[in-house]
C-alpha cells in the first residue's frame, strides 16, 4: 500500500507538469491581456505606451522564458502576486479555501445522504411508486441549473421568511451555527444537482450489481437478504458512485464559480473567474494549479478508497 | 440510434413482422420507450419549428412582459418576442448542443482513451490516466473561455468546449469499469487462449461496461443544455437572438416575479427533454444489456 | 437642503407605478403639482398596457426644463403620481424600525451592499470605476464636486489659474490632516503628482486625463503649484471627478500597501478590506469638517449579483443597495425602503466602424442609421423606462448637455427620412449594403445587448442586416484595443467635463478621427474644440453654449450612435437621513447621512 502510495504521488509529478504547461499557453491565447484591462475604450492610450506597459508586466519576453521563470518561482514554493492589487496569490488562496472546501464538502456530504440510500431503495424496488418518485426528483433536480436555483433560494428567503443571512462571514470554527446559515442556501443550491447524478448512478450501479453472478451465488448460498446486500451488492455498487463523488468534490472546487458570485462568497472559484476576467495571469496560472494539486490529492483518496471497497481491485 | 434496432435480439429465427417485434419490445420496454417517445417529440419540433410557430422567434413587438393570452400563448418576453415560439426553436439548439458536445465528442474520446488505459494497464494506462487527469484538473470555465476566445464565439465552438470538459469524465468511467470487468474469469480466459484484443473489447468489454456509460451520457447530454446555459450567460455559447432553453431560462429569472412565464416555459422545455433522454437511456441500457436480455 | 430634496424625490409607488427617473440634478426646481412632467412628445410607439400591468412601463414622457436654470432636462413621471397618488406615499409609508436594525451594540453603522469589487485602491494605475467607489470614503483629491457639479475646495481650500494658464497655486487647506495625525503638506502633492506622472507605474490616466501636467511645485509647506505643458481649464474638475485624483501621503508606496491599505485624508478610514468579500470603513473622528461623519462606519459587503442585493432589500438586511431599473420594479411597494432614481452619466453608444466599413465614411449614411434607430424603444425595454435621450455630453450633466426639447427634435426616429438618404448614399433600401457585425457583451451590462437587439431590428426597416456578436467581457475589450469592433455596444460614464465627451468623438485627431470620420464641417469642428479645450479665457456660460453647439454637430453628422442616458436607481433605508445621489455614480452624499 505505502509503495503504491508513493507511485501515486510521483505519477501526479507529470500531471501536474502538464497542468502548468496547459494553463500557461491557454490563458496566453485568450485575447485580451491585463494592459487591454487597464486601459478601457474611453481612456485613449498610444500603441507605444501600452508596449511599455506590456514590458513592466513582463509581458514582452519570449513565452518560454516567461515560462521557466514561472515554473522555477513555482518549484521554489512561491505562486506569485496578482499584477492587480499585489496580494501573493497563496495567501489570498488559503484565505479562500476553507470556504470553497466547506461548500463542496457539505454539499457532496448532503446529497450522498440523500441520494445514496434513495438510490438503493430505488433499485431494490425497482418500478415501484418510490422507485418512480425518486427518478422524477432526480430529473428535476437535473433540469434546474443552479444559478436559477440560487435566484429562487433567495427570492423565496427574503420574499417569504424576510430573512437572509448575517452580512459578516463567520468561520466554521468561530461560530458554526452562523456559518451554516449564511452557506445553506448555497450548499442547497449546489447539491441538488449533484444528489439527482449521484442517485442515478447509485440506482444503476445497484441494478447492474443485482443481477451479476455472484449475487445469484449469493442467494443460492441461502445467505439473508441483509447480508448480501450490505456485503456484496452495496460494496460492489460503490465504485462507480464514489467514482462520481470524487469527480464531483474535484469539479467542486473550481465549478462553484456561479455560485460564490450569487451568494457573495469569496472562494476559490471566485478567485478564478476574477483572474480570467482581468487577465491577471499569475492568479489564473496559481489558482489552476492549486485546484489542481487538490484534484489529485482527492482522486488519490478515491483510488484507496476503491481498494477498500473492492476487493476485486489490487493495487501492487 | 435507437431502442427500437439496438434492442433486436440475438436470435437467428426471423421475427414475423417489424410491427409485431415493435409491440413486443414496447411491452417490454415501456418506461425506455416513453423516454423515446418524448425525444422524438422533441426533435419533431425541432425539424417542424418553421411551421408550427406563429412568429419569427427573433421578431419584437412594442409590448413586452405580456402575459400568455389568446395570441401570444405563452406570452411574451423581455424584448417583445413571442415565447412559445421561441421554445419551440429552443428545441433546435439545445438537442444540437447535446448531440455535438456529448455523443459526438465527449463519449467517443472519453470511452476509447477509458477502456484502452483500463484494458491494457501498465504504461498505456499510465499515460492516458496522465492526459485525462490534466484535462481533469483543469476547471472547464477557463478552457471553454480559452476555446471559444481562441476559435470565435459561436454555439459550435461552446460545444466542442462542453465535449472536451465532458470527455475526462467517460473516460474515467470507462476506465473504472473495464478495470473491474478485465479481471472477470472469462475475460481472462479470452486473453489467455489469444483472442485478439480489439474483439475481446468490442464483444466483452464494452458491453460490459455500456450500463454506466449510457447513463452517462444521458446525464450529459441534460447538464449539457444547462451547460450551454452557464456559457451563453457568460457570453461564450448562443448569440442572440437565436433562442436557446438556456439563456431563455438564465434571462427569465430577471423577470422571476415580474414575468414568470419567460422563465418558467423553457424550463419546463429543459424538464421534459431531460426526462426523454434519461429514461430512454435506461432503456437503452437495459436493452443493451447481455445477461439482462439472455436471462 | 438635502433633506427636503429626499423628500422631493420620486419614489416609486405601487407595483402597478412605472419606474419614475428624477432627471433634474438637485439644482433643479422642486417637482411640485404645477410642475409635474407634461408629455412634449408623443411616445414614439403606441404602448399596449396589459391587464395584468406589473411590467409595462410607459415611455419616458420628457419635459423642457428653463434653459436659464441648471436644471436636467427630462424628468418621467410615475404612472401613480400621474393619477393623482402622491409618489412621497411610499417612502413614508413603512415604519423605519422594520429596516435594517444595527448590527452591534449600538454602533450606527451603514451597511452598504457594493454592486462592484474595487479590487484596488491604487486609483494611478486602476482605471475601474469601482475602484473610485471603493476609496471615496477616505481619499480625497485637491478639489470635489458639490451637489450641482461646481468644483468646490476639498484638500486645497482655494487655487488660482496663472495669467497665462499654464499653472495652478492650490492653498491646502491648514486643517487637512491625514489619518495618522501627520499634517496635509505641499510635499504630500508633489510626491503624488511625481508618482501619477512617473515612468515605473505606467498610469494610463497620465497619458489621458493628465496629459497636460507638466509636474508640481512645492511653494511653502501649504501652497503647491501645478505646472502645465497646456492650458487646462478642465483641471479642477479632473482633480474633483477621484479618477487618477486622490491624495495619497508621501511615500505611501513605501509605508504600507498601497493597492490594498490606505492612509487618506476623508471622512472614513479604511479598517478592512478583503478583497471579493467586504470593506469596512470607520469614522474617522478628527475630520476637517466638524460633525461629520454623523455615523460610526460603513459596512461594505460586495455583492455582485442583483438576485442578491434585492434579496438584501428585501429582508432588510443592508441600507443601500445600486439596482436596476428591473430590480426596482421588483422591489416596487418594499417597506421600509425608498428607491431613488437620480440621474447619472450613462450614456449609451454605438461605434461606427469607418476604418473597416468604407461605407459609414459617408455622412449620410451614419445620419440614416441614427435616424433608424428607436431610440424610445431602447429605453423602455433596456431600461425600463429609467432613462432620457441624450447627446454625447449626458443629459443632467448640471447645465452643459443640451434641452430635452431639442434632443426629442434631433433623435426623432424617422425611417422616411433614414431610406432617402441610404438612397441617396447608393443603398436604396438598403440594397448593397453589406451586412455588419454587431460586438457587444452581456457581462456585466445587460443593457448593452438589449440595445444590439432592438438596433438590429431597427435597422432591418432600413434594409440593413446585422449579425450580433456576444462575447465574454474581456475578449470584447481586447477586439476594442485591437481597433477590431465593428459596431460596438458601449456606455461612457462620467467625466468631470464636457470637453471629455466632445473631443475625444469628434476631433480629426481623435481615435474616431483617425479611423475615418469626418464631419462635413471638420475645419469648423476642430477648431471649435480645439478652443473648448484649451481656451483658459471663456467663461462658464461661453464654454457651456460651446460644448452645447459642438455637440448639435455632433448630433447632426454623428460619429457614434449616441441612445440614451441611464438613471442611477438606488434602493435606501428609511433609516438613513439626508442622503443625496450624486451625478457622479459615486456616493459622495454618504458621509453627510446620519441614522434614525
Amino acid at each position: 500500500m505505502a509503495k503504491y502510495f508513493a507511485k501515486r504521488l510521483l505519477l501526479a509529478v507529470p500531471t501536474l507538469f502538464g497542468v502548468t504547461l496547459l494553463v500557461f499557453t491557454m490563458v496566453r491565447l485568450i485575447p485580451g491581456d491585463i494592459v487591454d484591462m487597464l486601459v478601457p475604450a474611453d481612456i485613449y492610450v498610444g500603441p507605444e505606451y501600452r508596449a511599455q506597459m506590456r514590458a513592466m508586466y513582463g509581458l514582452d519576453q519570449p513565452i518560454y522564458v516567461q515560462y521557466v521563470r514561472w515554473i522555477s518561482q513555482v518549484a521554489q514554493g512561491n505562486l506569485g502576486s496578482s499584477l492587480r492589487n499585489n496580494e501573493p496569490i497563496a495567501k489570498t488562496l488559503i484565505t479562500r479555501l476553507p470556504l470553497t472546501m466547506e461548500l463542496a464538502f457539505f454539499s457532496v456530504v448532503l446529497s450522498a445522504l440523500v441520494a445514496i440510500p434513495l438510490g438503493i431503495v430505488s433499485a431494490v424496488k425497482r418500478n415501484s411508486v418510490v422507485d418512480f418518485v425518486a427518478r422524477v426528483l432526480a430529473m428535476f433536480g437535473l433540469s434546474v441549473p443552479s444559478f436559477w436555483l440560487a435566484s429562487m433560494l433567495l427570492l423565496v428567503t427574503s420574499v417569504v421568511l424576510h430573512w437572509q443571512p448575517d452580512l459578516r462571514l463567520v468561520p466554521l470554527w468561530q461560530d458554526p451555527l452562523t456559518n451554516l446559515s449564511q452557506l445553506a442556501m448555497p450548499i442547497v443550491a449546489l447539491s441538488l444537482a449533484l444528489m439527482a447524478i449521484v442517485m442515478r448512478m447509485t440506482r444503476s450501479a445497484m441494478l447492474e450489481v443485482l443481477r451479476q453472478d455472484y449475487m445469484q451465488t449469493a442467494r443460492a448460498k441461502g445467505l439473508l437478504p441483509r447480508v448480501i446486500m450490505v456485503r456484496h451488492a452495496l460494496r460492489n455498487a460503490f465504485i462507480p458512485v464514489l467514482t462520481v463523488l470524487g469527480i464531483q468534490i474535484g469539479g467542486l472546487l473550481g465549478g462553484t464559480v456561479v455560485i460564490e458570485q450569487i451568494f457573495g462568497l469569496p472562494g476559490v472559484g471566485r478567485t478564478l473567474l476574477e483572474g480570467v476576467t482581468a487577465r491577471d495571469y499569475p492568479v489564473i496560472q496559481g489558482t489552476v494549479l492549486f485546484i489542481a494539486v487538490v484534484f489529485v490529492v482527492v482522486n488519490l483518496v478515491v483510488d484507496l478508497l476503491y481498494a477498500a471497497v473492492d476487493p476485486r481491485i489490487k493495487y501492487g | 440510434m435507437s431502442a427500437a434496432t439496438l434492442a433486436i435480439p440475438r436470435g437467428r429465427v426471423a421475427p414475423p413482422t417489424f410491427w409485431a417485434r415493435l409491440r413486443r419490445e414496447v411491452r417490454r420496454y415501456p418506461i425506455g420507450f416513453l423516454g423515446l417517445a418524448i425525444v422524438l417529440v422533441v426533435v419533431l419540433l425541432a425539424l417542424t419549428a418553421d411551421w408550427i410557430t406563429p412568429y419569427d422567434p427573433a421578431w419584437q413587438i412594442d409590448e413586452r412582459l405580456t402575459p400568455p393570452n389568446a395570441d401570444y400563448v405563452l406570452g411574451l418576453d423581455e424584448f417583445g418576442r413571442d415565447v412559445y415560439s421561441r421554445v419551440i426553436y429552443g428545441a433546435r439548439v439545445s438537442l444540437y448542443a447535446g448531440v455535438v458536445s456529448v455523443v459526438l465528442i465527449a463519449l467517443p474520446v472519453g470511452t476509447v482513451l477509458g477502456v484502452l488505459a483500463g484494458y491494457f494497464r501498465g504504461w498505456v494506462d499510465t499515460i492516458l490516466s496522465r492526459i485525462v487527469d490534466v484535462m481533469f484538473a483543469f476547471p472547464s470555465i477557463i478552457l471553454a473561455i480559452a476555446i471559444v476566445g481562441i476559435f470565435g464565439a459561436s454555439l459550435t465552438n461552446a460545444m466542442i468546449a462542453i465535449g472536451i470538459v465532458y470527455a475526462p469524465t467517460f473516460a474515467r468511467i470507462a476506465r473504472g469499469s473495464t478495470l473491474s470487468v478485465a479481471n472477470l474469469d472469462y475475460i481472462t480466459a479470452s486473453r489467455t487462449i489469444g483472442a485478439k484484443h480489439a474483439r475481446i473489447i468490442w464483444r466483452h468489454v464494452l458491453p460490459n461496461i455500456a450500463a454506466p456509460l449510457i447513463v452517462q451520457t444521458t446525464l450529459a447530454l441534460s447538464t449539457a443544455i444547462l451547460f450551454e446555459a452557464a456559457l451563453s450567460f457568460l457570453g461564450l455559447g448562443t448569440q442572440p437572438p437565436t433562442p436557446s432553453w438556456g439563456t431563455m431560462l438564465g434571462t427569465g429569472r430577471r423577470y422571476m416575479e415580474l414575468a414568470p412565464w419567460t422563465a418558467i416555459y423553457p424550463g419546463l422545455a429543459i424538464m421534459i427533454t431531460v426526462l426523454g433522454f434519461n429514461l430512454a437511456g435506461d432503456g437503452l441500457r437495459d436493452a443493451l444489456d447481455p445477461r439482462l436480455r439472455e436471462g | 437642503m438635502a433633506l427636503s430634496l429626499s423628500r422631493r424625490r420620486f419614489v416609486l409607488g405601487g407595483l402597478t407605478s412605472a419606474l419614475p427617473i428624477l432627471a433634474a440634478c438637485s439644482s433643479a426646481p422642486p417637482p411640485t403639482a404645477t410642475s409635474a412632467p407634461k408629455p412634449t412628445a408623443a411616445p414614439a410607439a403606441p404602448t399596449q398596457v396589459p391587464a395584468a400591468a406589473p411590467t409595462t412601463a410607459p415611455t419616458a414622457a420628457p419635459t423642457t426644463a428653463p434653459a436659464a436654470t441648471a436644471a436636467g432636462a427630462a424628468a418621467t413621471k410615475p404612472a401613480a403620481a400621474a393619477t393623482g397618488a402622491a409618489p412621497a406615499a411610499a417612502a413614508t409609508g413603512a415604519p423605519a424600525a422594520a429596516a435594517a436594525p444595527a448590527p452591534g451594540s449600538g454602533a450606527k453603522i451603514i451597511n452598504v451592499a457594493m454592486d462592484a469589487d474595487p479590487v484596488s485602491f491604487d486609483c494611478h494605475v486602476q482605471t475601474n470605476f469601482s475602484s473610485a467607489q471603493g476609496s471615496e470614503h477616505f481619499y480625497e483629491s485637491l478639489t470635489a464636486f458639490d451637489d450641482k457639479l461646481n468644483v468646490v475646495p476639498s484638500i486645497a481650500a482655494s487655487w488660482e489659474q496663472a495669467k497665462d494658464g499654464l499653472s495652478y497655486t492650490f492653498q491646502l487647506d491648514p486643517k487637512a490632516k491625514w489619518h495618522d495625525g501627520k499634517d496635509v503638506t505641499a510635499d504630500d502633492v508633489k510626491w503624488t503628482t511625481d508618482r501619477l506622472l512617473s515612468p515605473e507605474i505606467k498610469s494610463s490616466w497620465a497619458q489621458n486625463w493628465y496629459s497636460s501636467v507638466k509636474g508640481a511645485t512645492v511653494v511653502d509647506q501649504k501652497t503647491v503649484r501645478i505646472d502645465l505643458k497646456a492650458p487646462w481649464p478642465i483641471g479642477p474638475g479632473v482633480y474633483a471627478s477621484l479618477r487618477g485624483a486622490t491624495m495619497y501621503p508621501k511615500d505611501a508606496d513605501k509605508r504600507f500597501n498601497i493597492k490594498t491599505e490606505a492612509i487618506g485624508t476623508g471622512p472614513f478610514k479604511l479598517k478592512e478590506f478583503v478583497p471579493a468579500d467586504r470593506v469596512v470603513y470607520e469614522k474617522n473622528p478628527n475630520y476637517r469638517q466638524p460633525d461629520i461623519p454623523k455615523v460610526d462606519g460603513i459596512f461594505g459587503k460586495i455583492m455582485l449579483d442583483e438576485d442578491q442585493r434585492i434579496a438584501a432589500v428585501r429582508s432588510g438586511t443592508v441600507d443601500f443597495a445600486q439596482i436596476s431599473p428591473d430590480g426596482a420594479q421588483k422591489l416596487a411597494g418594499v417597506k421600509g425602503y425608498q428607491i431613488l432614481a437620480g440621474p447619472r452619466a450613462w450614456v449609451a453608444n454605438c461605434s461606427l466602424p469607418y476604418h473597416i466599413y468604407p461605407q459609414f465614411k459617408d455622412s449620410r449614411v451614419r445620419k440614416a442609421f441614427s435616424l433608424a434607430i428607436d431610440r424610445q424603444e431602447m429605453i423602455k425595454k433596456s431600461l425600463f423606462g429609467a432613462g432620457t435621450l441624450s447627446g454625447n455630453v449626458p443629459t443632467s450633466f448640471s447645465d452643459w448637455a443640451l434641452p430635452d426639447a431639442e434632443l426629442q427634435q434631433i433623435l426623432k426616429r424617422d425611417v422616411e427620412q433614414a431610406k432617402e438618404l441610404m438612397a441617396k448614399a447608393g443603398f436604396p433600401n438598403g440594397k448593397g449594403f453589406p451586412k455588419v457585425t454587431m460586438h457587444t457583451s452581456a457581462q456585466p451590462y445587460p443593457d448593452f445587448i438589449s440595445n444590439s437587439l432592438i438596433m438590429q431590428q431597427n435597422l432591418k426597416d432600413i434594409g440593413v442586416e446585422t449579425e450580433i456578436k456576444q462575447m465574454e467581457w474581456g475578449a470584447f475589450v481586447a477586439l476594442g484595443s485591437e481597433n477590431k469592433t465593428e459596431l460596438g455596444f458601449t456606455a461612457s460614464t462620467f467625466f468631470p467635463d464636457p470637453d471629455l465627451y466632445l473631443w475625444p468623438q469628434g476631433h480629426s485627431k481623435s481615435a474616431n478621427g483617425t479611423k475615418g470620420y469626418r464631419h462635413y464641417d471638420q475645419e469648423t469642428l476642430d477648431k471649435l474644440l480645439d478652443q473648448l479645450r484649451s481656451d483658459a479665457s471663456l467663461s462658464r456660460e461661453q464654454r457651456r453654449d460651446l460644448a452645447r453647439k459642438i455637440d448639435r454637430m455632433l448630433l447632426d453628422d454623428p460619429p457614434l450612435l449616441v441612445f440614451y442616458n441611464g438613471a442611477f436607481v438606488e434602493a435606501v433605508s428609511d433609516r438613513i437621513k439626508g442622503y443625496v445621489q450624486s451625478f457622479t455614480g459615486r456616493r459622495p452624499g454618504l458621509k453627510n447621512v446620519s441614522i434614525a
